[in-house]
């Protein structure tokens, strides 16, 4: 897998950069739209305030908030999050290196939990599982896979006064993407602003989630998405992903992006 | 004796409720069904052979594929030996992985297998029999249990093992190794987030009650489960530092750091068993010969019981053993 919370945040977490040029919607077809999104500019690096605010079928509601750094090394990108509140999560860590697809490199991830006072390596072969226990996938918020999936041009489609492009995606054997665990996507793209603005999920024909872009805004050049929210159709529940005081191209320092940083927390 | 072992020792004393007013203590919940159906498998030689593995894996995969008259596929969910994903720690990282990994396939894997098999509460005798001769699946269907749709996936999971050489034959359910065996699965809800460690503690309680009931499972048909087993074996393969004296997280923090590991590693089986709020626990009793009735949990009212015995509905057995073969050519 080679995916991090980097990708993520540049593709649905941080779910947005700015257009190098604007996209004719009409004269552009799926697969080659759908690889803009995937490879549009976000930056060398971005520093933001993450909230995740997940609430249970029973409407009991789970916060979590995170410091997040992300920046690129070349083909490699890298990102750290540190858990700030609630309490009893504060001070814990996650580093994540992502590498280039092309490399077949697995992502590594390192975890420092606080009440240990160490750093574990992490691995795991499940990207469809919860993301932090989120209603996100590790696989909705990696960055856009465009092979997974073959496209069908379904027109435009008008939300919030925006026209997007229509996407229908689905599977080669039409089973589930053994790492995503979908088998059929609906995708709704700004062309204009390379952005995935809603994405309906679907396994063996059933609707299971959906995610929506529900906050917007271009802060220091780069379309940001501030609010976006997946909603869990099977188990009931919904996930909203907050992102705050976000600042691009800041020179964060690359000795904060290694383990011994983790282990003693941004100051 | 492990720690969490010592616990429920110790706890024997201090909750020793006799088990008739434990029953008397607590309604029995309105809900009550069971959605679990099982085959068990009898390897030609034994569990932990590294050439019957892959073939095991490719034929447990292959039950996705089965489906109804509507053109549907039938599971749900499998939890068997050949499809979940488990946290281990290995050398100075710790790992969400497959039960059987292909890289493993050799003697010292086999040790290493068995010794995790052993080691897990999720697995051990739910997954693995005590002699290693038989491995089951508990498999629950998109729709309403039927012994029909419980005979398809036997059939196919047969048909897929026997493709690849082996020679398994369907015997009576009353032959196999759960036959007579019940599962009992509770679920326990409280209006309120909860105190962590005060719901551990209450569920270690319940567990103990549990152990000295009549009718409990002997260690050789399996045991009774929660999320505090679960925690004790997480806080274990991280070094034991998270945990008490007792096996149980030293606090609030701990256990919330000990969530963010699975979680982290997107493990479901923590959450399963305890939701983070702790407004929502299992409890499980695996082997017993008769039916039980469930402990109280302090704080907690009972909402769901879901009991699962062998049954010609719900059990299936495949022997894939030679002697079996030749009994029933024999007959």
């Amino acid at each position: 897998m080679k995916l991090l919370l980097k990708s993520a945040a540049l593709t649905l977490l941080g779910l947005t950069m700015l257009p190098a040029f604007a996209v004719s919607e009409k004269s552009i077809k799926p697969e080659a739209l759908l690889e803009q999104v995937r490879d549009r500019d976000d930056g060398d690096d971005r520093r933001s305030r993450m909230i995740l605010e997940q609430t249970m079928s029973d409407g009991f509601v789970r916060e979590r908030e995170l410091l997040m750094l992300e920046k690129k090394f070349g083909a490699e990108r890298k990102a750290v999050l540190y858990f700030t509140a609630p309490a009893d999560t504060a001070g814990t860590g996650i580093l994540m290196f992502s590498y280039e697809e092309a490399s077949g490199k697995d992502d590594d991830q390192w975890l420092y939990l606080p009440a240990l006072r160490q750093s574990r390596r992490i691995a795991t072969n499940s990207k469809e599982g919860p993301f932090l226990g989120t209603d996100f996938s590790f696989a909705d918020i990696e960055r856009l896979r465009v092979n997974d999936y073959l496209y069908e041009d379904q027109g435009t489609a008008e939300i919030n006064g925006r026209t997007l492009q229509k996407i229908a995606a689905h599977t080669a054997n039409g089973l589930e993407n053994p790492r995503t665990g979908y088998s059929q996507r609906v995708i709704y793209v700004d062309a204009e602003r390379q952005l995935i603005m809603r994405d309906e999920f679907y396994r063996e024909g059933r609707h299971i989630k959906t995610f929506e872009v529900t906050g917007l805004k271009e802060i220091d050049g780069y379309w940001t998405v501030t609010e976006a929210v997946m909603t869990n159709h099977v188990e009931g529940g919904f996930t909203r992903l907050l992102r705050k005081e976000t600042t691009y191209n800041v020179g964060i320092a690359d000795r904060l992006f290694n383990e011994r940083t983790l282990r003693s927390g941004i100051q | 004796m492990p720690k969490l072992q010592r616990l429920l020792l110790a706890c024997s004393f201090a909750c020793s409720l006799p088990f008739a007013a434990v029953q008397a203590a607590q309604a029995e919940p309105a809900i009550q069904d069971n959605e679990w159906q099982v085959i068990s498998l009898y390897p030609p030689h034994g569990v932990y052979q590294a050439e019957l593995l892959p073939q095991l894996v490719a034929a447990v995969e292959g039950l996705w594929q089965v489906q109804d008259s509507a053109g549907e596929p039938l599971l749900r969910t499998i939890d068997s030996l050949a499809s979940m994903n488990v946290i281990v720690a290995q050398q100075d990282e710790v790992r969400f992985r497959r039960i059987i990994e292909k890289g493993e396939l050799n003697a010292a894997g086999m040790q290493r297998l068995q010794a995790l098999v052993e080691e897990h509460p999720l697995v051990q005798r739910r997954l693995v029999s005590a002699d290693a001769q038989a491995t089951h699946l508990w498999l629950r269907l998109k729709k309403p249990a039927t012994a029909e749709g419980l005979q398809q996936l036997s059939e196919h999971l047969a048909a897929s093992l026997n493709a690849a050489g082996t020679q398994c034959v369907s015997v009576p359910e009353n032959q196999g190794p759960l036959a007579g065996l019940y599962m009992t699965q509770w679920q326990y809800d409280t209006p309120q987030r909860a105190d962590g460690v005060a719901a551990l503690q209450a569920l270690a309680t319940a567990q103990q009650q549990l152990q000295n009931a009549p009718g409990a499972p002997d260690s050789q048909h399996g045991r009774n489960y929660s999320a505090l087993n679960l925690l004790s074996y997480l806080g274990g393969i991280l070094g034991g530092e998270l945990l008490d004296a007792n096996g149980l997280p030293q606090s609030n923090a701990a256990l919330a750091q000990m969530y963010m590991m699975a979680e982290s590693l997107r493990s479901r089986d923590l959450q399963a068993l305890a939701r983070p709020d702790f407004r929502q626990l299992q409890l499980v009793v695996l082997g017993h010969k008769a039916p039980l009735s469930a402990p109280p949990l302090a704080q907690y009212q009972l909402t769901h019981t879901s009991i699962w015995q062998a049954s010609a509905r719900d059990y299936r057995v495949l022997d894939c053993r030679a002697r079996a073969l030749v009994t029933s050519e024999t007959e």
